[in-house]
């Protein structure tokens, strides 16, 4: 069994990188040596009222320094508690929580990764990895209007292509899928493709990557509301298909997204 | 031995309790619902607990409820997670060996949608040893059949008790729910049908709006009501129910401090339950017992009992 640990992390930075978009480097050592593209840790607010922790994927790591970057939607009262904390404030975390993305089999084959607003943020540490890894990576990342995280992305040596809703300069108009068609990226069965965004993008991702019918894998980190995310409490799952019963039909079970994923392989998710 | 019972003895402080004939070590236990094994065990040592209590199982796996299962509120959160559970044969295969390398009791919780469902799984799990007690869930707020449709009736409650206490071969708490008027009625019925011991509150049912969707928060609408904002009427019901029956009360609803634990216990509860703290904190077991032993400590209680017989409530 992995033990997991709860840290009193030190703020080193904590900036607003597009409107209410905030990323937030601590100290926590432990937490950055342990911690894997496609993870979370769950952020542990101070005020009373609020009394879950808010999981929140982490961005990037760096072993040597010790440190561990999370990137963050200002949405709520537990957000916006965490916005306000400068550097030197301390904020309770746990251990990287999750099972992340798996590497690809083999290096020097393609890679795809797709991230959807705030879910870029586990692409940036995902490029990284992979980088290292010695893939071949272009990144699509799809933006409403406001883009960020794109400099992060492109310092890796990805290919990276910018899509957003509403008119912005720099970046196609449409999202992830017509970027990808338009660009003609065919992922087939030598690549590995990587996701996490909204329900609706990663829905539409897997039609396509399947529709496509070439044999590329294809993996998607989920959201879903949680109470205490370490697997203890069943308050958010997911249905994934599971093996096949006696007579041939897909054994569907409601798997924990916080335990058991957030990563999942997208041909099992029942969308 | 644990470590902070080791910190109890260096001050000469005895936590243990006695209900039904059973020695616990200390009288925090886990609520149900919010404990699994090796979730749980990743963060602390469950030797430390004086009772694992686990999460609902019943004679066959439950899928559970529609996401989004969970709402935070003031001080609190709501749950409809509708008890999903995998079913007694693997609850044996995985959780109970699991457990058995830890140096606690288990207190099994048992969910049924029928009289014969709850029996079924009493007699499945009757030959465990690893198995300290039963406490059979007629409370959930979460499921439509069987739950609180058992408990709110204290007719129901008691052929429950009676059905239960026929086939047990361990001692059977009944898990009550709030959401009835008088709490006691219900207490002394599963009392009177020879149930060994109550714990309460079960949840409260509420509600939470999502203004930005424009429609409930959970999928299923309601859920169950917990966290710090619910121990007063935790504490009140448990109170009146330690005043209306002789059988043993464990005594749950929003302790997230030592303090908590011991109010509970000085208003007649023989142990505590720990739920929604320790989705809040996940090592909110071993820091409530810490807490507890040092508020002992300083008003030179050296025992639970003591502690109880110290207050004029």
């Amino acid at each position: 069994m992995e033990l997991k640990f709860i840290y009193e992390a030190e703020v080193l930075h904590n900036i607003e990188i597009a409107h209410n978009i905030m990323k937030l480097t601590m100290l926590a050592p432990q937490a950055a040596a342990d911690a894997r593209a496609g993870q979370f840790i769950n952020v542990y607010p101070k005020s009373d009222r609020l009394i879950l922790p808010r999981p929140i994927s982490i961005c990037g790591a760096d072993p040597d320094k010790g440190t561990l970057t999370i990137v963050y939607d200002v949405v709520g009262a537990g957000t916006e508690e965490l916005k306000a904390a400068d550097s030197g404030a301390v904020v309770r975390i746990s251990s990287p929580l999750g099972n992340g993305f798996p590497m690809p089999e083999a290096p020097g084959k393609p890679v795809l990764l797709v991230g959807g607003g705030v879910g870029t943020a586990p692409m940036v540490f995902l490029a990284g990895a992979l980088s290292e890894y010695g893939a071949d990576i272009t990144a699509v990342t799809g933006f409403r209007q406001e883009t960020f995280l794109t400099e992060e992305l492109k310092s890796t040596g990805c290919r990276t292509l910018v899509t957003t809703d509403l008119p912005t300069e720099h970046a196609f108009l449409g999202n992830v899928i017509d970027c990808m068609q338009i660009n003609r990226i065919v992922p087939d069965s030598g690549w590995t493709c990587y996701a996490c965004g909204p329900r609706p993008m990663l829905e539409a991702l897997c039609r396509y990557i399947y529709g496509l019918d070439k044999g590329a894998s294809l993996y998607v980190s989920l959201e879903e509301r949680m109470g205490c995310g370490y697997g203890a409490c069943v308050g958010c799952v997911a249905d994934v298909r599971d093996g096949k019963d006696s007579s041939g039909r897909d054994i569907i079970r409601k798997l924990k997204v916080c335990k058991d994923g957030p990563v999942f392989n997208g041909e099992a998710v029942v969308w | 031995m644990a470590k902070l019972d080791k910190k109890a003895g260096e001050l000469g402080i005895d936590l243990s309790v006695n209900i039904c004939d059973i020695a616990f070590k200390n009288p925090l236990m886990t609520a149900s619902g919010t404990f699994s094994a090796r979730e749980s065990g990743a963060f602390y040592d469950i030797s430390e607990l004086g009772a694992a209590v686990t999460k609902g199982v019943a004679l066959e796996p439950w899928a559970g409820n529609d996401t989004p299962r969970i709402a935070e509120t003031y001080g609190g959160m709501l749950n409809a997670v509708g008890l999903q559970n995998p079913g007694v044969d693997e609850y044996k295969k995985t959780e109970l060996p699991f457990l058995a390398k830890y140096d606690t009791r288990v207190i099994t919780n048992i969910a049924g949608h029928s009289i014969e469902e709850y029996c079924g799984a009493v007699e499945a799990l009757n030959d465990c040893s690893g198995i300290s007690m039963f406490e059979i869930n007629i409370s959930c707020p979460n499921v439509s059949q069987g739950g609180a449709a058992f408990g709110t009736d204290p007719a129901l409650a008691a052929e429950v008790t009676r059905e239960v206490k026929r086939v047990s071969k361990k001692p059977v708490i009944i898990k009550l729910t709030p959401n009835v008027t008088d709490i006691t009625e219900i207490a002394r019925a599963v009392e009177a049908e020879g149930a060994d011991a109550v714990s309460l509150i079960n949840t409260l049912l509420g509600m939470h709006i999502d203004l930005r969707r424009r429609r409930t928060t959970l999928a299923r609408k309601v859920g169950g009501f917990s966290g710090p904002a619910v121990k007063p009427v935790a504490l009140r019901m448990v109170w009146q129910t330690a005043q209306a029956v002789s059988i043993p009360v464990i005594g749950l609803g929003g302790i997230r401090s030592g303090t908590d634990a011991a109010e509970f216990l000085a208003v007649g509860a023989s142990a505590v339950g720990i739920g929604t703290a320790a989705l809040s904190d996940p090592l909110a077991m071993v820091r409530i017992k810490s807490e507890l032993i040092d508020y002992m400590h300083e008003n030179g209680w050296s025992s639970i009992a003591e502690l109880r017989n110290a207050f004029e409530i």
